[in-house]
């Protein structure tokens, strides 16, 4: 009789999670493949969306309160100095082979992320102010962190740190072949993971499957039954394939489309995201090989009211109505209005050509007919790098093109593929004005430890400032740093406040617009609470679920 | 049907050249308030997305796309033809070397090269410049095709018993070339040139995504084509297909003339 009963109970408990969820895999899209399924290597946005499905953190950012809150983590504790933590884990939770997750997994996590020779973009994050922050085993299910001085956004940290199987990455990194390990196509079949999905299926080019993780801590969790991650290349192909039903969800869709969605469709605007749009000024050092017109233009847009001036000709409401379909808001700082708790100046920045022209006049520049002269008779021409496959961009480049126009400014636009725009910005320091855009990952403050502190990474305007700081570029570096140790919320407020201001003064970034972060999904889609953080309506993915059966 | 051929691209060359005169506004002027507006009696074929006169702006592409695709297309053709009769004529060690050159360029990945090629140029390029570029890189890049086709044609013609004869009476090849081979290359040349000429026209467009072509604010009809795929996902009304006109029409006339001087061969 057993033996009847047996296969029948256990088809029975197989099928449960498809009658729990009968719509059939969430379909999203990337614009490019992930590279890795290992967190350590993952440098790129798109591997890191990916890989928040499938490896579990010890907290996460709640996307509606942008507070961290425990996930693997049970609790964690702080010292009144803020140097001293102790993390309580859940009990019980297990790996997706049914391996059981404990406090080794978390050490081994950190010596991975903190290893030099791995240089894992962690590593750095793991290290404020340079000093590595400490780790040890209480117990099998606590840890203590040890932070070298006061780190205020510390509890933020645990979103960002993917904890990985000790009993399978062990072996590979002792033999020093961890970077080959996990790759695609290969990692499938050795992966363990924490999160709420597991790979299932890799077709290259084309699509990546995930399955439900049997053993996902969150019992009932994850409720779809699982997501299918389409290749598709750009934004109008995207919107096309959401159009046909192809893609269930979509995050940042064109603004134009998206306000023509018809009733099948849910459309959610929030309103500003982190996300701006700038203009950064070549401030660098030159090499001595450089074009010496580049000098010679240059010596204008060294002088803050040059850049002033050119702050002031913008026509950012042009820009919103025709790049962006009404969808954005302007800037007079770096700081967007989605993050109302850091936002110093909320009031939106003017045009005013006349007072634009008045700064130029004080430094000498004069106007021939509808062209500006540099104080040596020189015609001010410049020329604006873009990224050529960024519709939006593009046309933000030619309202650009014809508001300077307005001041006598002679603006050529150089559309560049993209890995070329970045080449010239960070590595060969070529170019006069160029429009970029900026995600920040989290609306701490601490996000921004990647630009504004001397010798950042992305300090684009001036990479060598280390060498040779403008005053207030100290000023704002010694800020930072200072926001970064202080524990107090409304101190913190005023040291990055007092950063806006000078930014806002100098315009080492020229800021734009913030584009509206837009979400649509099919209406049968349940449960979708989007965040203004990355990954959006992903963050809570495991509450995903249908509410009908569709397939 | 050769002259409707002839007809059709004088009356394009016309237009381009007249083009300019011909247009009501000035096509990188901004009407921000009128941005992607339907047709009128002040805008003949609506706006654009920025608020530009798309009759205009359509006037005066006509003038760059149409030169700089002919112009490289003549020069891939000359190119090809050279290529290929030194190739047919030549030394056997000089036609497999043209042969590997070919193959190797037909299968380069010319998209990585040209943003190797871009790293190096100035990051500002005068429009002139850039129009000499193109027609430059689009006509050197598609050298191996027409090459292959007119070595073929060639080669027949030399195998051919006149050819025989006239070297037996001491002709050399370079006289055989001009005399007997070329005339004969019209029936691989022209079809060539029809084919060529539409694609040469919306090369533009994908250079000007590496940075290498006119770029804003200067209309080609490439990159006003380009512009109309986005127009796709939110409904297109006949005005946004008209940079597709010329285009199209380019197309058709050249296939029709090509299409009718076979009819008319023997």
């Amino acid at each position: 009789m057993t033996k009847v009963i047996r296969p029948i109970a256990a088809s029975f408990f197989a099928l449960l999670p498809l009658l729990a969820a009968p719509g059939g895999p969430l379909v999203i899209s990337q614009r490019s493949e992930p590279r890795t399924w290992n967190p350590v290597f993952a440098i790129d946005a798109n591997t890191r969306d990916v890989l928040r499905l499938v490896h579990g953190r010890l907290g996460r950012i709640n996307g509606q309160s942008q507070q961290p809150e425990p996930y693997l983590a049970e609790a964690w504790q702080f010292s009144p100095s803020g140097k001293r933590c102790v993390v309580q884990l859940r009990r019980g939770v297990k790996f997706s082979d049914g391996h059981p997750f404990t406090a080794d997994d978390v050490l081994f996590s950190f010596a991975l992320y903190q290893d030099p020779k791995l240089a894992s973009p962690q590593k750095d994050l793991l290290a404020p102010a340079g000093k590595p922050i400490q780790i040890r085993k209480l117990s099998a299910y606590s840890l203590e962190l040890t932070f070298a001085e006061p780190f205020a956004p510390a509890a933020r940290l645990f979103d960002g740190l993917a904890i990985l199987p000790k009993h399978i990455l062990e072996a590979p990194y002792r033999e020093g072949t961890l970077n080959r390990f996990w790759t695609l196509a290969e990692g499938l079949n050795r992966f363990a993971g924490l999160g709420p999905f597991v790979p299932a299926a890799y077709l290259p080019g084309q699509k990546l499957s995930l399955r439900p993780n049997p053993h996902f801590f969150r019992r009932g969790q994850p409720r779809l039954p699982g997501i299918e991650i389409l290749f598709v290349a750009d934004q109008v192909a995207e919107m096309l394939r959401f159009q046909r039903g192809e893609i269930d969800l979509l995050h940042r869709p064109l603004p134009k489309p998206f306000a023509t969605l018809g009733p099948n469709s849910a459309k959610l605007d929030l309103g500003a995201s982190l996300d701006y749009h700038f203009l950064v000024f070549n401030l660098n050092p030159l090499p001595t090989a450089i074009d010496p017109g580049l000098r010679i233009r240059q010596s204008w847009f060294t002088h803050r009211e040059f850049r002033q001036a050119v702050h002031l000709a913008l026509d950012r409401e042009a820009m919103i109505s025709l790049a962006f379909d009404g969808r954005a808001t302007p800037l007079r700082s770096h700081v967007t209005p989605a993050n109302r708790v850091w936002l110093a100046d909320p009031k939106p920045p003017r045009r005013d050509l006349s007072q634009a022209r008045a700064l130029l006049a004080q430094l000498g520049f004069k106007q021939n007919g509808k062209q500006l002269l540099d104080p040596q008779g020189q015609p001010v021409r410049l020329t604006l790098a873009v990224n050529a496959a960024n519709n939006n961009q593009t046309r933000m480049a030619a309202i650009l093109q014809q508001d300077l126009a307005d001041l006598g400014i002679e603006l050529q636009i150089a559309a560049l593929e993209f890995r070329s725009l970045v080449d010239r910005i960070l590595k060969k320091k070529d170019y006069d004005v160029a429009l970029m855009a900026l995600s920040s990952g989290d609306a701490d403050p601490n996000a921004e430890m990647n630009i504004w502190p001397l010798g950042a990474p992305m300090h684009m305007w001036n990479l060598s400032a280390a060498q040779a700081p403008a005053p207030w570029e100290r000023e704002v570096d010694e800020l930072m740093q200072q926001q970064r140790r202080e524990l107090s919320p409304a101190t913190r407020r005023a040291l990055y406040a007092r950063v806006q201001e000078i930014v806002a003064r100098e315009l080492p970034l020229v800021p734009l617009v913030s584009p509206n972060l837009l979400v649509a999904h099919k209406v049968e889609l349940e449960g979708v609470r989007p965040s203004l953080l990355p990954p959006y309506a992903l963050w809570n993915v495991e509450e995903l679920r249908w509410s009908s059966p569709r397939r | 049907m050769k002259q409707r051929l002839i007809w059709f691209l004088a009356l394009w060359t016309a237009l381009a050249l007249l083009g300019p005169r011909l247009a009501p506004h000035p096509p990188e002027k901004q009407f921000r308030t009128q941005a992607a507006a339907a047709p009128s009696a002040q805008f003949l074929l609506g706006t654009d997305e920025l608020g530009r006169d798309r009759f205009s702006r359509l006037l005066h592409a006509s003038q760059w796309s149409l030169f700089a695709g002919a112009s490289a297309t003549v020069l891939t053709l000359f190119l090809g033809l050279a290529l290929g009769l030194s190739s047919a004529a030549g030394p056997s060690w000089w036609r497999a070397a043209l042969h590997w050159a070919a193959d190797l360029s037909l299968s380069l990945p010319w998209l990585y090269l040209l943003i190797a090629f871009r790293s190096f140029l100035p990051l500002s390029l005068a429009p002139g410049v850039a129009f000499v570029l193109i027609i430059t890189l689009v006509g050197l890049l598609g050298w191996a095709a027409p090459a292959k086709f007119l070595e073929a044609a060639a080669q027949e013609s030399l195998a051919s018993d006149y050819v025989r004869a006239s070297r037996a009476m001491g002709a050399s090849t370079f006289f055989v070339l001009r005399r007997h081979v070329m005339p004969h290359l019209g029936t691989v040349l022209v079809p060539q040139f029809c084919l060529l000429l539409p694609q040469y026209v919306l090369a533009e467009s994908a250079l000007s995504f590496l940075g290498l072509g006119l770029g804003e604010p200067t209309p080609t009809w490439g990159t006003m084509l380009a512009n109309v795929r986005e127009r796709l996902t939110v409904g297109l009304a006949w005005w946004d297909l008209a940079p597709l006109l010329p285009v199209a029409a380019l197309s058709f006339s050249s296939h029709w003339g090509n299409s009718h001087r076979e009819d008319k061969l023997p």
